[in-house]
């Protein structure tokens, strides 16, 4: 034995004491000398914070009447005050409490907590709410992962396993499962998902989570009764969000809902209890609901009390309280009662072109999608803004997902593209569709300003257009009657919606000029920048666009691209598979228009014949999309041109202003709590447009004539007392489309008074098969806002005094 | 000799059959579960305590004795904390105590080890990169690793692996140069634990290193020089890591958030403090509002039902038995051994103090285990492989004693 290491050990053992020694002092320390100070902290382990939700800032229309507000509800709550208990007690009291909801006639009012586990007709599986596969996997992992569970599990398996964790199962076999507290496998499920919420929501303890909402008073009184034997149940009074008008503007008020999966973390930063908050998900509800940049929050800011518990986590007594600030009030620019009429009339006008009671020239059955939008031409305000059918907001508004039964009518699954109407989808911000003639007007416009026509320029319709070599498209008049518009100036062509007319402004015109004052519209992406267009409103859109080259480019490649692989195969034996890399990067080239001989070898194509065929396909690709046939046909709404009914409104306000294109909005107004004034959305200009006041007129005039006598829309306005002026136009639909049942999208554009116009509207009528029978949802709306028919009832109601 | 082994023993199943003695009648009647759980663990004591006797009379007995004793305190308060744990740690003894009996039968003289020193060096980065490749993240740290439905972590497993590599490298330290050269795989595997958010461990890491440098150099100055770089390194850490300045913010001041990232230790000072002298009595106070109390914050458990007394009490045991393997080390036949010895007694007493000060707020905390009390397999098992080395150790040492 080395002497000197016999030390060192010595030394070692010496160091080991003296850690020993200070630990025992530490404890020594903590629980002895200065335990009385950590024990009147153990005093405060029981004081616990509580949180309450602010209620939400209510929705005004530009008059004051209410579009969204809060009601007094009640709620009961589960407030995980203890970090742990054991699986009996929870069980129990989440058992009880949930039974005695029932009890009290409240089931349906239970929370439905999101959980992945479904029992259906015999068996198990899982849900985990996405279409996407890998998305499912990946959230099927991560729950799996919570509870450290074995990956391949099936549902049944998983379920077997939780109820063990949760201690819920007295035993099971194969075809059996019993449960503790005599419960059936319905209400296993149920306290499992609750377990599950808990476990979820585990990490932020002193938040609660809903058994049940907007319980009757009645349940809320038995619960409060036997509060002491449910520790952790609490009731609470909270604000629900009421839409008094129901389905009236849920275009643009949108819904509210669980925060998603994939919100969890964005809303989880802002502070949000994402077990119980509901947040906006579409719409005015979801584009206010936190919106720095107009600094508005509906959402306001929470409060909650301070609570004494007792070891077993019962409430003893509210310590202290803080008061929660409600979300700003928004008042809108919208009119309530403009809203419900352009609704009613869309409804009732759509029903009309079904039933027949329109007089149209074939049966339309499949009038089922409508979309209109009103707006101030003076300030941009949008008074009225619908999309039908719509839904009733107050589906989501309790429990933050809408009732099972409706979920089909909300989401349809096999519907079929444009006849099935999705009723959460707002047509008006985001159906683009083809404008039809109702572009005409802006083609004149573009014609007089330019140059290439005047007021008094004729042209001699001749029915099929010789003007351009090897395009053919003809007046519809032609094609219908054989018969020719003969000669026209622009106001009648406008009236007559003569197709030869602006076929021959767009040729003279060119491209350039075309897609020049497009974009002074707002209607084409900004060429410098590759910025979609806007109208500036608040809530989601996805406007559409006149065509252009790249926008062609783009609708096409993917024909072009099912060729080039048809032709690989087939000719070469080269096989490209969709959504390979190297699929992409072809596309990417096609859209470029940039030939790349190094792209195609490295991705296969080696043949010197299949380069060559593909650059050719490319190079027709774009040849076509450039050729001036394209704005021929732009000119006249139809081919690659489409368009939102909300563009359409800006565009023909901005046209009858004079040139003014105002930003589009819904806000108008913006009030604190306290009711006084926090922000005012002023008018906002987007772009001043230099137009020749007399080339309005002349424009105007011929919308005016649409209206009158020999017009398109003349047998709705016949004997109207204010002159107005419009613009019908049918986009019609391919064959293939027709035999599915679609057919012309019906527009009708417009504005009024004709003088001095103040609105303007915009209404498209899927499958109307003409505009002109979409003309009466505008004639409703004028008599609403010139309050014609006010006078009319005065009127009825005095005859019949007399 | 026996004799007194044998009245400690009986000692021990006394008071162990009285603690689970309480456990059956707290609840104001007789439960039988806690009494037949209390008895298997005695009878698994007893068997293991018989082979020994019976097969390697030479060996140490008394680092088996208070090994599981000390485990028998775990076994009380995780029984108390949470039934179905406590099964699974009643079966992870028995696995520990069959491993520790294998170890004497089957392995070969400790001595035997040293040729294979690279290998072990090597392994230990293995296991230690396993968990950033294929691990998961669990309580904060990503050092684990699962197979199947097994999690396990190889942190515990590469503690003893370092002591093997360390045993052989450090004798052969001349100069700084080999001191640089043998510790690249040290350096490594602390900067693998900051990375997999593993503070303890790197703490421990460094700890034994510097332990066994000077038991088996006596050099001071190259402690001084690691205390110098540790610091610097830890500083570095703290500006550069977000989660190492989160540690040491809480420790600060717990208080500050106590419902939130502060709410662990600040339960655990109050649970602690709320013990007293005497405790609250078995499964009268309120561990179980400690996040995690059955793993890292079992002491605090022990401390708040059994008081200063019985926290003492527990902490004297670790020192007995860190004292028998530096005795045993002290008996050792030959220098690898010897380190060895040391080596894991270092890792025993360094473990102790970096969970005990970290629960008590004396050093941040950083989530360990503390040795055969809290719950969990992998940390069971090492453990008495640890103790299972010794006892090899020490009936070689033994042999002419």
């Amino acid at each position: 034995m080395d002497k000197k290491e016999a030390t060192r050990v010595a030394v070692f053992k010496v160091i080991v004491y003296i850690i020993f020694i200070t630990l025992i002092s530490r404890i020594f320390y903590l629980q002895v000398i200065n335990g009385e100070y950590y024990r009147t902290l153990a005093e405060e382990k029981g004081r616990k914070f509580i949180n309450e939700i602010a209620p939400r800032g209510e929705i005004l229309d530009r008059n004051g009447q209410k579009l969204a507000t809060n009601v007094q509800s009640f709620n009961v709550t589960y407030n995980n005050v203890k970090s742990k208990l054991d699986n009996d007690e929870i069980n129990k009291v989440l058992l009880e409490t949930i039974r005695l909801i029932i009890k009290n006639g409240d089931e349906a009012k239970i929370n439905t907590p999101t959980f992945p586990i479904v029992y259906n007709s015999g068996s198990f599986y899982f849900d985990f709410g996405s279409n996407d596969y890998e998305i499912n996997k990946k959230r099927e992992k991560k729950f799996k992962e919570l509870y450290s569970l074995n990956e391949n599990l099936d549902a049944r398996q998983t379920f077997i396993e939780l109820g063990k964790k949760f201690d819920i199962l007295t035993s099971y076999d194969k075809n059996n499962l019993n449960f503790k507290y005599n419960m059936t496998l319905e209400e296993a499920l149920r306290l499992m998902a609750f377990r599950h919420m808990l476990q979820e929501s585990k990490f932020s303890q002193y938040r609660a989570i809903y058994i049940a909402k907007n319980v009757a008073k009645k349940t809320a009184l038995a619960i409060e009764y036997y509060r002491n034997q449910l520790p952790g149940i609490l009731t609470e009074v909270a604000p629900l969000r009421k839409y008094p008008n129901g389905e009236v503007g849920s275009a643009f008020l949108g819904y509210i809902g669980k925060i998603g999966e994939e919100e969890k973390d964005y809303y989880s930063s802002l502070g949000y209890d994402l077990s119980r908050e509901l947040v906006g998900k579409q719409g005015l509800e979801k584009v206010l609901e936190n919106n720095k940049e107009l600094n508005i929050s509906l959402r306001g800011e929470p409060g909650g009390i301070e609570v004494d518990v007792d070891k077993f986590g019962r409430i003893i007594r509210e310590t202290a309280r803080l008061d929660s600030v409600p979300g700003d009030t928004v008042v809108t620019t919208i009119d309530l009662d403009l809203q419900k009429v352009t609704e009613k009339a869309l409804d009732e006008t759509m029903k009309n072109i079904r039933t027949g009671k329109i007089k149209t020239d074939a049966p339309y059955p499949n009038a089922t999608i409508g979309a209109a939008v009103v707006v101030d031409v003076k300030t941009g305000e949008i008074l009225a803004l619908a999309s039908r059918p719509g839904f009733d907001p107050n589906w989501f508004a309790e429990k933050g997902s809408p009732p099972k039964e409706l979920i089909d009518y909300l989401w349809p699954q096999n519907g079929v593209y444009g006849i099935t109407p999705l009723p959460t989808y707002n047509y008006a911000t985001k159906g683009a569709v083809s404008p039809g003639s109702t572009f005409k007007p802006l083609v004149a416009l573009m014609g007089l300003e330019e140059g290439v026509i005047t007021p008094d320029t004729i042209i001699y319709d001749k029915g099929v257009y010789d003007g351009l070599p090897g395009f053919n498209g003809a007046c519809w008049i032609w094609n219908e009657k054989h018969r020719t518009h003969g000669p026209v100036d622009v106001a009648k062509a406008i009236q007559v919606s003569c197709n030869y007319f602006f076929f021959e402004v767009a040729k003279r015109l060119g491209k350039e000029k075309f897609y020049e004052w497009a974009n002074k519209f707002g209607l084409v992406s900004d060429p410098k920048t590759g910025e979609s267009p806007n109208t500036g409103i608040e809530i989601e859109e996805s406007p559409g666009e006149v065509a252009n080259p790249q926008k062609i480019v783009k609708s096409n490649v993917d024909v072009t691209l099912l060729n080039i692989r048809e032709n690989l195969k087939r000719k070469y034996g080269i096989y490209i598979n969709k959504d390979t890399a190297g699929y992409k990067a072809l596309r990417n080239m096609l859209i470029s228009g940039q030939y790349d001989e190094n792209l195609l070898d490295s991705i296969g194509i080696l043949n010197e014949n299949a380069k060559k065929y593909i650059k050719y396909e490319m190079e027709y690709l774009h040849t076509d999309a450039n050729k001036l046939y394209q704005i021929l046909n732009a000119a006249i709404g139809q081919g690659y041109t489409d368009l939102t009914p909300l563009q359409m409104v800006s565009y023909i306000s901005t046209l009858v202003n004079g040139g003014y294109r105002y930003k589009l909005h819904l806000v108008k107004k913006v009030l604190n709590p306290d009711g006084t004034l926090k922000y005012e959305n002023k008018p906002e200009l987007i772009q001043k447009i230099d137009i020749d006041s007399k080339y309005i007129d002349a424009i105007k005039e011929g919308m005016k004539k649409v209206t009158e006598e020999g017009g398109t829309a003349s047998s709705t306005f016949r004997n109207f007392p204010i002159q107005t002026g419009g613009k019908t136009g049918s986009a019609s639909v391919d064959k293939y489309l027709k035999s599915k049942g679609r057919a012309a999208y019906g527009w009708y554009v417009g504005f009024a008074p004709y003088d001095n116009p103040q609105i303007a509207v915009a209404i498209v009528i899927y499958n109307a098969g003409h505009g002109s029978y979409a003309a009466p949802v505008a004639k409703a709306i004028y008599e609403q806002y010139f309050g014609l028919n006010k006078s009319t009832e005065i009127q009825k109601s005095s005859t019949f005094d007399h | 000799m026996e004799k007194l082994e044998k009245s400690i023993l009986k000692n021990i199943y006394f008071i162990v059959m009285l603690l689970f003695l309480i456990l059956s009648l707290y609840r104001g009647s007789f439960e039988i579960v806690p009494f037949v759980y209390g008895t298997l663990s005695v009878i698994l004591i007893a068997y293991g305590y018989f082979v020994i006797k019976k097969y390697y009379p030479r060996v140490d007995k008394y680092l088996y004795i208070i090994s599981v004793f000390i485990v028998e305190f775990g076994l009380v308060m995780l029984y108390r904390l949470d039934f179905q744990r406590a099964l699974k740690q009643l079966i992870w003894f028995a696995i520990g105590i069959m491993l520790f009996i294998f170890i004497l039968i089957l392995f070969p003289d400790i001595k035997r080890l040293q040729k294979y020193s690279m290998f072990f060096a090597i392994f230990n980065l293995v296991l230690l990169t396993m968990p950033l490749l294929l691990g998961r993240e669990i309580k904060g740290s990503k050092n684990w690793i699962q197979v199947g439905s097994l999690s396990f972590q190889p942190s515990e497993l590469a503690k003893i692996f370092m002591i093997f590599y360390l045993s052989d490298v450090i004798r052969k330290i001349k100069d700084y140069k080999d001191v640089l050269k043998y510790s690249i795989p040290i350096v490594l595997s602390i900067a693998i634990f900051v990375l997999e958010k593993d503070l303890g461990s790197a703490l421990m890491f460094f700890g034994m290193f510097m332990a066994m440098l000077y038991v088996g150099t006596s050099r001071l100055r190259y402690i001084l020089s690691g205390l110098v770089l540790f610091v610097l390194g830890g500083f570095f850490s703290y500006v550069v890591f977000d989660h190492v300045k989160r540690r040491i913010n809480i420790w600060l001041n717990p208080w500050k958030d106590k419902y939130g990232a502060g709410y662990q230790i600040c339960q655990s000072l109050i649970a602690i403090a709320s013990g007293g002298l005497f405790g609250t009595g078995l499964a009268g106070g309120h561990p179980e509002v400690i996040p995690e109390v059955h793993t890292d914050f079992i002491f605090s458990a022990i401390a708040e039902e059994f008081g200063l007394l019985g926290a003492i009490a527990l902490l004297i045991l670790y020192l007995l038995l860190i004292y028998r393997m530096l005795r045993t080390a002290l008996y050792a036949k030959e220098d690898y051994s010897r380190l060895v010895a040391v080596g894991i007694a270092s890792m025993f007493a360094f473990q102790v103090f970096v969970i005990v000060g970290g629960v008590t707020k004396m050093i941040p905390l950083t989530g360990i285990t503390l040795p055969f009390v809290s719950y969990g397999g992998s940390s069971m098992i090492i453990n008495f492989l640890a103790i299972g080395i010794l006892q090899k150790i020490s009936e070689v040492g033994n042999e002419d004693a």
